[in-house]
């Protein structure tokens, strides 16, 4: 089993949809917004220079992955 | 290296298990091109048999695209999107160690822009490279690389 580590911090379902940065080290979010470069300005804004850009789930939508 | 897989609260319960958050193994990543760079998480996706990036980010950070090769890249249930062959510089930072390779990608250009995903992190280019442990009771992923992975000095 491997040792515990700390859980990652919960999104808010008030991002739901939306493009979210967070700040360098992963423990918040710093900014937010309905595109790519609305949350990556919104970080910068905030004073995050490098933060990480990802989307949070829309909706009751669930991810199914596979490509080819 | 050892992450946590990222958690999302969902504004309705999944019909399936009335579960009100997700758990996705995403982890911290660089994309490096011609132009910039940017950092995204990227959703380990064993079932994709090809890193799978958007238009938009691809040419934000000026990923070397061949626009003579276009195909279509199809997700579950049959649904595709047209794509374009790149190639962009990789690089994963997990506390003191770095590691930076350059992959080949999927570039897709969504039809509906608010369908737009972030990363899959596939088989060509990623998934061979690491040995890879999901912890599902844990919510957690290791990985490190193998013996197949292609070692380069890390980027500036």
């Amino acid at each position: 089993m491997p040792a515990k580590m700390k859980p990652a911090p919960k999104v808010p379902k008030k991002f739901s949809g939306q493009w979210i940065a967070w700040n360098h080290a992963l423990t918040k979010i710093v900014g937010s917004g309905l595109t790519f470069d609305a949350a990556l300005e919104a970080a910068e804004r905030a004073g995050e220079s490098k933060p990480f850009l990802t989307k949070a789930p829309k909706g009751p939508a669930r991810f199914a992955g596979g490509t080819r | 290296m050892r992450f946590a897989y990222r958690r999302y609260d969902t504004p309705e319960q999944s019909p399936l298990d009335g579960a009100t958050e997700v758990f996705r193994p995403e982890i911290p990543v660089r994309l490096i091109g011609s132009r910039g760079d940017v950092y995204v998480l990227g959703l380990l996706d064993t079932g994709s048999d090809s890193i799978v990036i958007g238009r938009g980010i691809a040419e934000r950070i000026g990923a070397r695209l061949s626009r003579k090769k276009l195909w279509r890249v199809h997700g579950f249930g049959g649904q595709s999107l047209p794509a374009v062959r790149g190639r962009v510089d990789v690089e994963i930072v997990h506390r003191r160690e770095s590691l930076c390779w350059t992959v080949p990608i999927s570039v897709v250009t969504y039809d509906d822009p608010d369908q737009d995903e972030v990363l899959l992190l596939g088989q060509s280019g990623f998934l061979p490279f690491f040995d890879v442990r999901f912890c599902g009771a844990e919510h957690l992923l290791e990985m490190k690389p193998n013996a197949q992975f292609p070692r380069r000095p890390k980027p500036l």
